[in-house]
């Protein structure tokens, strides 16, 4: 056997990472254009390799040899021959087919020179429909209406369209990013954000311009989306989670650019703005009167010439936007995101719609550098009440649950945590109202619901903010997108644990650096023994060593 | 004796008819009256002369070479030996027919045991100096450069293989449906777990294999759908070294019993370490190798023995574009490593805190099945890998492991803490409720302090259940025995019937048996050695030199224009050609008609009954036909066959026969035969002993 090396190439395709070895960075380094990160526990770092990531290789002039050179320099083991193969036949499809500018601007050109995979699309209805006839044998008419249409079928069906058709260039607009905040603060980009807002814009090249950012919890993804709005000076279209979402968008930019609140848009249910840079929920754009109506919402993507869309959060893109997102793929698209994952399996759509994978950056780097807390889970395990556990053992699973979730042993546990974190930001969360209700009489804490009206919600935030409050209870409504930047330690008392997109979004809420403070956030779940809690847990737990973080589990003894 | 004693008492001993026939071949016809010692003494003359003999050596081909040099090599083998160790190289009728051709050319005799060949000792020493030795059967070429196997992939029968397969078999041993094949869940949780190697046809081929390799160790038996474990038997083969563990396996797959599995075990560690990894072999060089290797003599290996260990991966096959038909073998490149374990730098098992276990290649077999017990197999591959849950802890202590944690940690280190807390929750839950299957043993106050004050009963028990309540090992007949000594009760037997349980092999004392310098350093690189020329005392190694072959070519060349100028009717110019080609003459006065037998050789027209009888004939003295048939149009169609019986096909009779040259099985009707030809080409009857 030869000297070790970090990478394990598996005969599934994906690549495991001693993140010991000494080269483990250079490795990684390497396979990062052709691979994707699956997984970061603490030993062995995953990444796969699929055909949407080769063929992105393929698309930055990676040839197949080179990738499998990469792989052997770096493998402990020798490669599997089939991965080799599979490796070179992905490649070899790419640049088969090329998407041109076409004969007007309502339409594309779409060149395949190989005749044999001509009549294999033909022969194919899905894709069949869209090609139109040309002069030249090799190439066919498609609508530029369809052309993400056509480029997400031809991924179906294994052949990748090199896409050198042009981009619209949007609408100028005239700003800069400042070097104080209008708050006072100086201001500057840190190294992976402009590296990640560059890569995507890609010095304006064919090819480039579209695509998604990965990024941890905290790690500045809206600053990222400001940057590429630098680089490209464009009339942007910001679409997001929600209204608080938006409002956060749009302090931002007015913090941290020189746009102005009358080139800003708020396009949400409350107000329908259209500027130069405005910010939508993706809600609105998904509503309509019934089921069987169209989405007059729509509407927005056309009615102005937007030069840039960038979709935050974009793993949770609602199916719809699919659809429309297909037809305007001549505009320059950023998706912004923690973690590649969707519930529905819908990865792949999502991705070549909106764009591939452009950058992405191990949390744990950014927390060796201070940019993100250095996060720990902790799952507290207590025990069921003896009243209880018969009652337990003969419910039903649903009523399992929730005898499980409102242990009552949980209010205790909580006020000892709170208790030990004197000094932290605390934002403890549930599913029950009851449950939160006892919490906040006990922690003598605000509570907020879905039934808190935005403004009182705002005073609270605010109030949290500024740390006149040290512990808020919220219900599963503080899951997305609401700013905490102080919060450092977070306390799961119920809720299903079965989304791994809310545990991200969780952890998020206490991932942002303290200020002057030590780095450590903490994320504590307390879980029921021996009840269905243990199986969300342990879902829970998956999840999040799988993101690298530390997890303690803690037997609770009682007060 | 002698040599020209020997090759004279073979003469003697010969059937009249054999001899004479021999006789006319060499010598001409039998002049009258004649005194057979007398014959003998001038055929021995004749044959020891040295323009004999160089004749004799000119005219030999490589096949001659190959069946020669097996003789010589095997020392006066049974012809069933030598048919086997030539499998791969000869048909068992090209080989028979060659051993009679050799016979007729003296170059074979009878050995000295019933049914054996050996060397004429008057012309061995010339026919070893004209290219025998062991080069001719073992050599293989050089492995070309653009057809190394590095591409092959490792075998695919591996301990880590086996472990993970214990791990999927625990948990889904419900393989099959009543007709046999696999069942779709199972199908579908192979391919989840195991990708390509286990789905679909070849997957289904090797899940049988590596099924049938765990029967024959005593791991695992099938009843019916299922596939039982028998984790008794995987702990007791950890007593066996991996190097012999991963050979068993390999073993296996070549026999149905355990001893042989140990067998086969020990040529296959000889083997490879002593092939030589740059060369590669035909089917029939790679038979005989493995024959030579160890104790490969003493088994059954033939072109089965060979494609079976292509189909585990342990040998790997390559086709010519340009000769497909012979395909060339090699061993596959991982197995030295695999066999030897050095996997150096390979890393060791790793326990991360999303409770996944990898276990990477050169992991101890002891090492691997434990974290096949305590774990559920998540995926198979270079580095398999497994998840902890409460579900594997609990099966881990069904089969007998009582202390997942401590074991998990002895194997790999310090383990991440939500691990070690789940773990120990996990183990102390499975304990809470249990159901044993066991030997109860209960006793009274005083007989159970009395127990406890003994140490084998510690040893023995695997703990006390309630006071005076033990549960023990599952060993009834060493507790018995234990109780008699103790003289506690009265002739204590255990109550109730014992379940019927497979036998465990004695793993550890077949293993010892193989621990004897066997392997010992030093042994002949019989793949390379040979190569290389070195391999004996020969003093010409060399294949045959084209001179010589043109030399032959040559004195055939001159006998057949010899023969051609002779007045010879058909049957016998014909009968006398086979025999130039079939190398009996050697010399131009061999050429003429008094030396062929004046018996009936032909029959055609309307003579059915006479094309039947010398049908027959021919195939109770092993001549060849020449047939000749009418095509639909008219057209003669001639073959030359080797006739092997004749059946009834409706009205009319058939001749099965295998066409010339290249063995081809054909039928014809003997009602459409125009003309039927015997040609002998031989002259020793089947029986050449009188």
């Amino acid at each position: 056997m030869g000297m070790p090396q970090p990478l394990i190439v598996q005969g599934d395709n994906t690549i495991l990472l001693d993140v010991h070895d000494t080269d483990a960075d250079r490795a990684r380094s390497a396979i990062a254009p052709f691979t994707e990160l699956e997984k970061s526990p603490e030993h062995f770092h995953t990444y796969r390799i699929t055909p949407l990531s080769v063929w992105n290789a393929a698309s930055a002039g990676l040839a197949a040899d080179q990738v499998v050179a990469a792989l052997n320099e770096h493998s402990r083991f020798p490669v599997p021959p089939h991965v080799q193969d599979n490796i070179a036949e992905l490649i070899s499809r790419y640049g088969k087919l090329r998407l041109e500018a076409g004969d007007d601007e309502y339409k594309l050109l779409l060149v395949v020179p190989d005749s044999d995979i001509r009549a294999e699309l033909q022969s194919r209805p899905g894709i069949a429909k869209y090609l139109g006839p040309h002069d030249d044998p090799e190439t066919f008419t498609i609508n530029l209406v369809d052309r993400g249409s056509v480029k997400l079928e031809l991924i179906r069906v294994g052949y990748p369209v090199d896409d050198r058709a042009p981009l619209n260039r949007g609408e100028d607009i005239s700003f800069g990013l400042r070097d104080t905040t209008v708050s006072g603060k100086p201001f500057h980009l840190r190294d992976y954000q402009t590296e990640a807002a560059e890569t995507f814009y890609g010095e304006g090249m064919p090819g480039a311009g579209y695509g998604t950012v990965v990024l941890p919890c905290g790690a500045g993804k809206t600053v990222v989306g400001m940057a590429a709005m630098d680089l490209l000076k464009t009339s942007t279209l910001i679409l997001t989670t929600n209204v608080a979402a938006v409002h956060q968008w749009i302090d931002e930019l007015i913090d941290k650019t020189e746009l102005t609140e009358d080139e800003i848009g708020e396009y949400t249910g409350h107000r329908k703005e259209v500027k130069p840079v405005t910010v939508a929920t993706y809600q609105i754009l998904v509503w309509r009167p019934d089921k069987d109506s169209p989405f007059p919402h729509f509407d927005l993507f056309r009615k102005h010439q937007w030069g840039l869309i960038i979709y935050d959060e974009v793993h949770l893109l609602p199916a719809p936007i699919f659809r429309v997102t297909a037809e305007i793929q001549a505009i320059r698209r950023l998706g912004l995101t923690a973690t590649l994952i969707r519930e529905d399996g819908r990865e792949e759509d999502v991705f070549s719609l909106v764009g591939p994978k452009r950058y992405d950056v191990p949390w744990k780097e950014l927390e060796q550098k201070g940019w993100i807390a250095e996060a720990v889970c902790y799952e507290i395990r207590l025990d069921m009440p003896r009243t209880l556990r018969t009652e337990y053992a003969v419910a039903d699973k649903r009523a399992k649950f929730r005898i499980a979730s409102e242990n009552p042993n949980k209010i205790e546990a909580v006020a000892q945590i709170v208790a030990n974190h004197r000094e932290d930001a605390i934002m403890v969360i549930g599913q029950y109202l009851d449950q939160l209700q006892e919490l906040s009489e006990r922690l003598d804490a605000p509570i907020i619901t879905g039934k808190t009206p935005n403004a009182k919600r705002e005073e609270i935030y605010a109030a949290f903010r500024a740390g006149e409050l040290q512990v808020i209870v919220v219900s599963k409504v503080a899951n997305f997108a609401i700013d905490l930047p102080d919060a450092s330690v977070a306390i799961q008392v119920s809720g299903s644990f079965g989304s791994r997109q809310e545990e991200a979004q969780r952890l998020g809420r206490i991932l942002r650096p303290k200020k002057g403070q030590r780095h450590n956030s903490f994320f504590y779940t307390l879980v029921a023994n021996q009840t269905v809690e243990e199986q969300f847990a342990a879902n829970r737990q998956k999840f999040l060593t799988e993101q690298g973080y530390a997890y303690h589990i803690e037997h609770w003894e009682g007060a | 004796m002698p040599n020209t004693d020997l090759l004279m008492q073979y003469l003697l001993e010969l059937n009249d008819e054999s001899f004479f026939s021999l006789y006319r071949n060499y010598r001409g016809p039998i002049q009258t009256p004649y005194n057979k010692h007398d014959l003998i003494t001038e055929l021995r003359d004749f044959l020891t002369r040295p323009d004999t003999l160089d004749r004799i050596t000119a005219v030999l081909d490589n096949t001659d070479r190959v069946v020669l040099s097996a003789v010589d090599l095997l020392d006066s083998p049974e012809e069933q030996v030598l048919q086997r160790f030539l499998d791969g190289e000869l048909e068992p009728s090209a080989l028979r027919d060659r051993i009679l051709n050799l016979k007729d050319r003296l170059l074979l005799i009878e050995g000295p045991g019933t049914n054996t060949l050996q060397l004429n000792p008057v012309a061995a020493e010339r026919v070893r100096a004209a290219g025998l030795g062991a080069h001719t059967l073992v050599a293989g070429s050089e492995i070309p450069a653009h057809a190394r196997m590095d591409a092959a992939g490792p075998p695919w029968l591996t301990i880590p293989f086996m472990t993970s397969l214990y791990s999927f078999l625990r948990d889904s041993g419900d393989l099959f449906t009543r007709t046999g094949s696999i069942r779709k869940r199972a199908s579908n949780g192979l391919e989840a777990q195991f990708g390509a190697l286990l789905s679909e046809e070849a997957g289904a081929v090797r899940l049988r294999t590596a099924v049938v390799a765990l029967e024959t160790l005593g791991l695992a038996r099938r009843e019916g759908e299922r596939i039982h474990l028998c984790p008794e038997s995987w702990d007791d083969l950890g007593s066996v070294s991996d190097r012999w563990i991963q050979a068993l396996l390999w073993g296996a797959v070549l026999t149905s019993t355990v001893e042989r599995a140990f067998e086969y075990a020990e040529l296959l560690l000889e083997f490879s370490d002593t092939v030589a990894p740059d060369r590669e072999f035909t089917l029939g060089e790679l038979v005989r190798l493995m024959q030579l290797t160890g104790n490969g003599i003493t088994l059954p290996i033939d072109r089965d023995t060979v494609f079976r260990l292509v189909d585990i991966g342990v040998l790997v096959a390559r086709e010519e574009e340009n000769d497909p038909q012979s395909p060339r073998f090699q061993l596959n490149p991982s197995v030295p490593t695999i066999t030897s374990g050095d996997y150096s730098g390979s890393g060791k098992i790793r326990v991360q805190a999303n409770m996944e276990i990898s276990v990477p290649p050169g992991v101890t077999y002891s090492h691997a099945h434990t974290v096949a017990q305590i774990g559920e197999l998540i995926r198979y591959d270079v580095v398999p890998s497994f998840r902890l849950s409460d579900a594997s802890i609990a099966a881990a202590r069904r089969d007998g492991l009582d202390h997942p944690l401590d074991r998990l940690t002895e194997i790999a280190g310090e383990l991440p803490q939500n691990v070690r807390f789940l773990v120990h929750r996990w183990q102390e839950r499975a304990g809470a409720v249990r159901l044993l299957r066991g030997l109860l043993l209960i006793a009274g106050a005083e007989e159970a302090t009395i127990l406890q004050g003994s140490e084998e009963f510690t040893k023995l028990l695997r703990e006390e259940a309630a006071p005076g309540v033990f549960l023990m090992q599952d060993e009834p007949r060493q507790v018995e025995r234990l109780l008699g000594k103790l003289e506690l009760g009265t002739a204590t037997m255990v109550e109730g019937q014992r379940p019927v349980d497979v036998d465990i092999p004695e793993y550890e004392r077949l293993f010892r048996r193989y621990q004897q310098p066997a392997l010992t350093a030093g042994r002949t690189n019989l793949g390379s050695g040979a190569a290389e020329g070195n391999s004996g005392s020969e003093t010409s190694r060399q294949p045959v030199a084209a001179s010589d072959l043109g030399s032959a070519e040559e004195l055939i060349r001159s006998l057949k224009e010899h023969l051609n100028r002779q007045n010879l009717s058909e049957d016998i110019r014909q009968e006398l050609e086979l025999r130039i080609e079939r190398k009996l003459i050697l010399f131009s006065d061999q050429i003429r008609a008094d030396v062929i037998p004046q018996y009936g050789t032909e029959a055609r027209g309307l003579d059915y009954l006479g094309k039947i009888r010398l049908i027959e004939q021919a195939i109770a003295n092993g001549d060849m036909l020449e047939i000749i048939t009418r095509s639909a149009s008219g057209s003669p169609q001639r073959v030359m066959v080797q006739p092997r019986e004749v059946v009834e096909r409706g009205s009319d009779l058939m001749l099965r026969a295998r066409q010339e040259p290249d063995h081809q099985a054909i039928r014809i009707r003997i009602r459409r035969i125009s003309l039927v030809r015997r040609l002998s080409g031989t002259l020793l009857r089947r029986s050449g002993r009188s």
